[in-house]
């Protein structure tokens, strides 16, 4: 029994990396109809970038905290030079048909990959655990079952950045316009809003979300490269699962994924090998069940 | 005093192609001025190039300023509201949260005045608040471009063929009110239109536009009883 619970533990936290995830593929979604294939390589850029901070370039004794905006602000801003310099320069362009995007995003995340490995570190690294360094909270053992502080901390932001989302976009006059653009860009421009600032908007508040993921989930998982194209596809296949566009869909979907992986990981004691095959398999049943996702609505087009 | 709306020799297009050759056109404060043209004559394309929707060169301003090379959010804060053909509302939003956006270039507290006085003018919108704008008929989806648009406040109300997909009565119903927002409100209409009858009765001025130039201009009165035009637009 304390294996299972111990499992859904693991389920909770690592779909809620997922789910931070997600939102940013959501939020590029909703205001461009691209997908940004570097918002994987963004969250190990976070994690980095916070070692580096905390570990080489401050003074030792600097609060996490401290660490953790101005990571969170970097890596909004990395996201903004990745529509910059990976998506502004295609132009006015049909998402559809010219997927030129494809391309050049996935191109900036291995950019961003290099970079960090010549300038930071190639080694795998950590930082220590938000809430333990400000309570001194190591975690707990509940009846056979151990909570770290990094489960509590992603699950609550994960929550908190999906409920706060969901508000903006339906009580601020902000969130409106967002939702403005995302659903008819011409129509929107016409209204009196710059499509071009709700776009910067959405690639920063991506990257934060994946600086914000980075920092988390570094002291849970450690951080390594290798774990970039993992997060990658797999906040991927929650944010579709979820129904791109939507907040509520990627937590949903990020959970989902998550959930999936820890039933693999008591089930089967090759829990890597099955892991992929049962995400996928979920990945096809839910699409060819809805195929906008479990949230998503139809984009109408116009002729 | 300069014009409202101060058009000369526009031109503009879609790429390599030319729609509008050599445009000149004006409208006074506080006027209603139509733009009678068939299919592909570039009635269309003079309103999107007038809020920044397509590129256009030449000269064209508003109160002074040239639209020409701004954006259409720009466009809009220089008073200038455009209700495009398939209405330009968003689909997803409900009626309310249409006309809170048509507001959104503004800064002041009237805005929730602003929407009853719309409400009042088309009551339908009123029953409708929390609908969405996709869920309702063509009429009403037109009448919410209208309001939306004039959210704005704008001093240039510019309206691609309103009449568009509308029953007769609809539209009627439509170019009265649009009259009515004219007289109170003082804002002036550029309105483009194959529904020549209407737009006349309504309207001030009228140009004919063929092939992407001007061939007449006149008083409502004067086009309504010119030969040329009463064979090729009003059917008589």
């Amino acid at each position: 029994m304390g294996e299972v619970v111990q499992a859904l533990v693991y389920a909770l936290t690592v779909g809620s990396v997922y789910a931070l995830v997600a939102l940013g593929y959501s939020l590029i979604f909703s205001a461009t109809r691209i997908v940004n294939f570097a918002q994987g390589t963004l969250v190990v850029f976070g994690g980095y970038l916070a070692w580096w901070l905390y570990d080489q370039a401050f003074d030792a004794g600097t609060s996490i905290v401290w660490v953790l905006l101005l990571v969170v602000v970097l890596a909004g801003l990395t996201g903004v030079v990745v529509y910059l310099v990976a998506v502004a320069p295609l132009g006015r362009f049909d998402p559809k048909t010219n997927v030129g995007w494809l391309v050049t995003t996935f191109g900036a995340g291995i950019v961003i990959q290099e970079l960090v490995a010549k300038k930071i570190s190639s080694e795998g690294q950590t930082v220590p655990d938000l809430v333990e360094s400000l309570f001194g909270w190591r975690g707990s053992v509940v009846r056979d079952v151990a909570i770290g502080p990094s489960d509590v901390v992603l699950v609550a932001i994960a929550v908190l950045v999906v409920v706060g989302l969901e508000l903006l976009q339906s009580h601020t006059r902000f969130g409106l316009a967002f939702r403005a653009v995302a659903q008819d860009r011409p129509a929107a421009s016409l209204m009196g809003i710059n499509p071009t600032t709700m776009i910067l908007l959405a690639f920063f508040l991506a990257g934060a979300l994946a600086g914000l993921a980075g920092i988390l989930v570094a002291p849970r998982l450690g951080i390594r490269f290798n774990i970039a194209l993992n997060l990658g596809v797999a906040g991927f296949v929650a944010a579709v699962i979820g129904g791109l566009g939507s907040p509520r869909g990627a937590i949903v979907g990020g959970l989902l994924i998550g959930l999936v992986e820890g039933v693999v990981g008591v089930l089967s004691d090759r829990p890597d090998a099955y892991r992929p095959l049962a995400v996928f398999l979920v990945f096809v049943v839910i699409l060819a069940l809805r195929p906008t996702g479990l949230f998503g609505r139809r984009i109408e087009e116009k002729v | 005093m300069s014009p409202l709306l101060d058009v000369r020799d526009l031109h503009a297009g879609y790429g390599p192609i030319t729609v509008l050759r050599g445009i000149d056109l004006t409208v006074e404060d506080g006027e209603i001025v139509v733009v009678l043209g068939a299919n592909g004559a570039g009635k269309t394309t003079l309103l999107r190039a007038l809020s920044g929707m397509i590129a256009g060169k030449g000269s064209a301003t508003v109160d002074g300023n040239s639209v020409l090379g701004r954006r259409p959010d720009q466009i809009v804060r220089l008073g200038v509201a455009h209700v495009p053909q398939g209405r330009g509302t968003i689909t997803d939003l409900t009626v309310d949260e249409n006309l809170q956006l048509g507001a959104y270039a503004r800064k002041d507290g009237e805005i929730e005045a602003d929407k009853e006085r719309w409400f009042e003018l088309f009551p339908r919108l009123r029953e409708r608040r929390t609908q969405t704008a996709g869920s309702m008929s063509g009429g009403e989806q037109q009448m919410l471009a209208i309001a939306r648009a004039l959210m704005a406040r704008p001093r240039l109300l510019l309206l691609d063929e309103p009449s568009l997909g509308l029953a007769p009565l609809v539209t009627q119903e439509v170019f009265r009110s649009l009259a009515q927002v004219n007289a109170e409100q003082g804002t002036a209409v550029l309105v483009v239109e194959q529904n020549a009858n209407l737009a006349l009765d309504v309207g001030n001025r009228g140009y004919v536009l063929e092939t992407g130039g001007i061939v007449a201009a006149g008083s409502a009165q004067q086009l309504q009883q010119d030969e040329a035009v009463r064979k090729a637009y009003l059917g008589y």
